[in-house]
């Protein structure tokens, strides 16, 4: 029975790691990938069920405190929550956090809900997946994400948006190509084979460049002065009445919602593609089938469920070939499997039989993140009292904390090299009216397509567009498009009719 | 650490300047003083760049190091040389993958031999695990900065044009091996191959999938379809092992070549079967899988040889080539220690089998590999002039 796993000493390690993770996530830069390195030579001498406790469990419930930095600061907590600050910091900067949060929180709670319960159902169909989704597939959805983020976010400035996004596309470039085996645009530095560190790159793109503005243009972080009297006198009821009509708004983008659950779960059972990939695309999604009046970008709560969601069911989706085949679907499933064996524990088919076990690590990412996201609730008005606090009395400290971080991944002052030139890029751009998450999109999707070009070139040249996987896709993909953008127009029709009367 | 405390001083000047500007200027920071600040914050990273070059020996290959004295005599123990000392254990891959653990676990069994050492480990991933040693090479040549580096990686690596570091791996001290393994060819499980021979009746190309031509997967896999003069083509950019067995079991490639403990557990799984040991002989767990060295002439068998010599290298603990004798003397008598401790020992199995040498032994190991490289390099390059 699973039951017998769940003693007391197991809740223990469990509440220990939800304390820590929640650190680890409201932590700008630092994801789970740091904070289970620091756990895992930690756990050696705990039984099996401890160890998974602490360390499952607890990295499951950072994704609401992680949600929680890149709404209020739009500094990504990790990479996956990157989308998030695009909206959701427009949210904040109109007074309305708590309403970002609340959305955060229902996406969070249902999302892992759901995909906890499909991940059990239907494991075995979902494995079915990995065999039909390579290097092809891959590259036809990343195409399209690209292409629809493209059409969604391009606003007035059509040529500087579209700029932003070779720009992105550009930066990916930047690294060792293995198929050529060269190293492109590294300027000899060792540092840079590997590419851009994503942590660098949002930060200096997403981050800091918008600090930079607010303190040239004398701004604070939130611009309706209404909430700016909250200084000194912060109101926990009007912020818990906001977030619960935030919470409640997934019911009126379950489609959404829906949509973003599948694709977390498709990009996290396949090996390689990664949950901010995820994240992005769901966000993609999310500016075709929203049916709100704000334009993705400026502040629509869709930018936050759509992603959250893709998050936690790509969370759930990196567990499946994990397990059953010891193929990490993300690099934090690398650590869990690193877990898994020193725990004597090797994945493979045969661990799906043992029910108890699967079912023990399903149940334990399941109440990781539905008890993470409740225990930070109450927390949460604490936290957000920071963006009502004077801008110049706070950024300093933010900036150590961002420099150590970004110094302490790879303990390399390149690094904080590369931040700084960077950021002066990133303001640059931001400046002359460019599109900084463009300039993100560009730059995730860019570096997947282009790996998984290089990959189907290779094994199928220019025949994989016959793959009859390929054509279903391809066929698929173009029929939602139509369809959305068709609601799209009709939907800009009526706003426009609404404006003449 | 060279230059370290420069370094720092360079980061607490930016991070003071930024403090005490908005403090004081309380937000009103217009444009000019935005560039001033930026300007100072530049000079600021200067200076400590400047002063971090001026304290460290960057340029070790033309400049003579001062010699590090040290104070260890017959009669004390050598491993005391380390009491009261920080030890930076330097790993050349992110947290929590193999080299990390192997390496945190070192580090935790360091105290338990010698009183009062500190060891203190920083991961330094990139530049495909050459980072770690050139942190090593660019610090103070006093034993005291190590790293566990992917030795036999970075030597397939150095064959590659694209290398242009100022070291190999061959010219570190290595001070001890804590693992070393070979490659397997492996198949999927439900692959129509069955022998080495079927390759060949493929009637095409066979796809072999790798990481990159300078990584484990590539170099031996080059080797051995190319001294079994089967006709193949590499598919290279795979992020890692998960993705191309994923490819595997997909139909998309054909092969892949991969170290013996990944391709025992991947067959363990499930999911693949190894076909071939890219090696001399035969490895004991993998039963009737048959060598390269069998199936090849006597002349190739001597290429095959050096490459069983280059896996060999293992994950290598190396340390600057300047360190004093009686350092590498403590070294050997810490390792000596450690590396028969039960404790320490099963904590390694768990992360990978444990295969340990000590610093002479693997001195003896690149004393017999550097003279063939360039042989081994010239005929790889016969048959794939890419390399």
């Amino acid at each position: 029975m699973v039951l017998q796993f769940f003693t007391i000493d197991v809740f223990f390690y469990l509440i220990v790691g939800l304390l820590f993770f929640f650190i680890i996530g409201i932590l700008p830069v630092v994801g789970s990938i740091q904070g289970l390195a620091i756990l895992l030579p930690l756990v050696y001498k705990l039984d099996p069920p401890q160890a998974f406790a602490l360390m499952i469990g607890g990295a499951s419930g950072m994704w609401l405190s992680d949600a929680a930095c890149s709404i209020l600061l739009k500094i990504p907590g990790s990479s996956p929550t990157v989308p998030l600050t695009f909206d959701g910091f427009q949210l904040t900067r109109r007074g309305l956090h708590g309403y970002a949060l609340g959305a955060a929180t229902s996406a969070t709670i249902l999302g892992g809900i759901i995909s906890g319960i499909i991940t059990y159902g239907i494991m075995s169909v979902l494995l079915l997946l990995l065999m039909f989704l390579g290097p092809a597939e891959i590259t036809i959805i990343i195409a399209w994400g690209l292409i629809a983020s493209i059409i969604l976010l391009i606003g007035k400035e059509k040529i500087k948006e579209l700029l932003s996004a070779i720009i992105g596309l550009l930066l990916s470039t930047v690294g060792f190509a293995e198929t050529a085996h060269i190293a492109r645009f590294t300027f000899g530095f060792y540092d840079l084979w590997d590419g851009i560190p994503l942590s660098v790159f949002f930060l200096a793109m997403l981050g800091l460049p918008e600090f930079l503005g607010f303190l040239v243009r004398r701004e604070e972080f939130i611009v309706d002065i209404k909430y700016l009297t909250y200084v000194g006198g912060f109101r926990t009821r009007e912020f818990y009445k906001k977030f619960i009509e935030g919470f409640k708004e997934i019911f009126r983008s379950i489609r959404i919602f829906v949509q973003a659950i599948i694709t977390g779960l498709i990009f996290g059972i396949i090996p390689g593609v990664g949950t901010t990939a995820a994240s992005l695309l769901a966000y993609a999604q999310s500016g075709l089938l929203t049916k709100r009046k704000e334009k993705l970008g400026e502040g629509n709560v869709d930018g936050v469920i759509g992603p959250q969601s893709a998050i936690i069911s790509c969370w759930f989706g990196d567990f499946i070939p994990t397990i059953s085949f010891g193929i990490p679907g993300s690099a934090a499933k690398a650590l869990f499997l690193g877990l898994f064996m020193m725990k004597g524990l090797m994945p493979g088919p045969h661990i799906l039989k043992q029910v108890d076990l699967v079912n023990y690590i399903l149940l334990l990412v399941v109440i990781g993140v539905l008890l993470g996201s409740i225990l930070i609730i109450p927390l949460l008005p604490v936290i957000t009292r920071i963006v009502t606090i004077r801008i110049t009395s706070w950024v300093p400290i933010l900036l150590g904390i961002i420099f150590i971080a970004v110094y302490s991944d790879r303990s390399s002052l390149f690094d904080l090299f590369l931040l700084f030139i960077l950021t002066l890029l990133g303001y640059s751009l931001n400046k002359y009216g460019f599109s900084t998450p463009m300039v993100a999109i560009g730059f995730v999707l860019g570096g997947i397509l282009e790996q998984n070009v290089a990959l189907t070139y290779q094994i199928y040249g220019l025949s994989f567009l016959y793959k009859p996987t390929s054509l279903i896709l391809i066929i698929i993909l173009v029929a939602v498009t139509i369809v959305s953008l068709r609601m799209l127009r009709r939907k800009q029709i009526i706003a426009m009719g609404e404006e003449d009367d | 650490m060279p230059g370290s405390k420069a370094k720092e001083i360079g980061l607490l000047t930016i991070i003071t300047i930024f403090i005490k500007v908005f403090f004081v200027s309380e937000g009103k920071v217009g444009r000019r003083d935005f560039l001033k600040y930026l300007s100072t914050g530049i000079g600021g990273l200067v200076v400590g760049g400047v002063l971090g070059y001026l304290t460290s020996s960057y340029t070790i290959t033309t400049t003579p190091v001062t010699e590090v004295k040290t104070t260890i005599t017959q009669t004390v123990k050598p491993a005391r040389y380390f009491e009261g000392k920080t030890i930076e254990l330097v790993v050349p891959y992110s947290a929590g993958g193999g080299y990390d653990l192997a390496t945190r676990s070192l580090a935790n069994y360091i105290p338990k031999y010698v009183k009062g050492a500190t060891p203190v480990v920083i991961n330094r991933p990139g530049g495909q695990a050459l980072l770690g040693p050139a942190y090593v090479w660019s610090s103070k040549p006093d034993g005291l900065t190590v790293c566990l580096a992917n030795a036999y990686g970075n030597a397939y690596l150095s064959l590659t044009k694209e290398y242009n570091q100022p070291f190999t791996i061959f010219d570190f001290l290595p001070l001890g091996r804590i693992t070393w393994g070979q490659e397997v060819a492996v198949v999927a499980k439900n692959s129509p191959i069955k022998t080495v021979e079927d390759f060949k009746k493929l009637g095409r190309n066979v796809k072999i999938g790798a990481t990159g031509l300078g990584a484990e997967s590539g170099i031996p896999a080059l080797m051995t379809f190319s001294l079994l003069n089967i006709p193949f083509e590499m598919v290279l950019g795979f992020s890692g092992s998960g993705e191309v067995i994923a490819s595997l079991m997909r139909g998309e490639v054909d092969v892949y070549v991969v170290d013996e403990d990944t391709a025992y557990q991947n067959m363990m799984a499930g999911s693949v079967r190894p076909i071939l040991t890219v090696a001399a002989q035969r490895i004991k767990q993998f039963g009737d899988v048959p060598a390269l060295g069998e199936l090849v002439t006597k002349e190739q068998l001597r290429l095959v040889e050096l490459h069983d010599n280059i896996d060999k290298l293992g994950r290598l603990l190396i340390a600057h080539p300047k360190t004093p004798s009686e350092v590498y003397d403590a070294w050997q008598d810490l390792l000596k220690d450690i590396f028969v401790d039960a404790d320490f020992i099963e904590e390694q199995e768990k992360i990978r089998s444990f295969k340990p040498a000590l610093g002479d032994k693997m001195k003896q190991l690149i004393k017999e590999i550097k003279p063939s490289l360039s042989e081994f390099k010239e005929a790889l390059k016969k048959v794939y002039p890419e390399l």
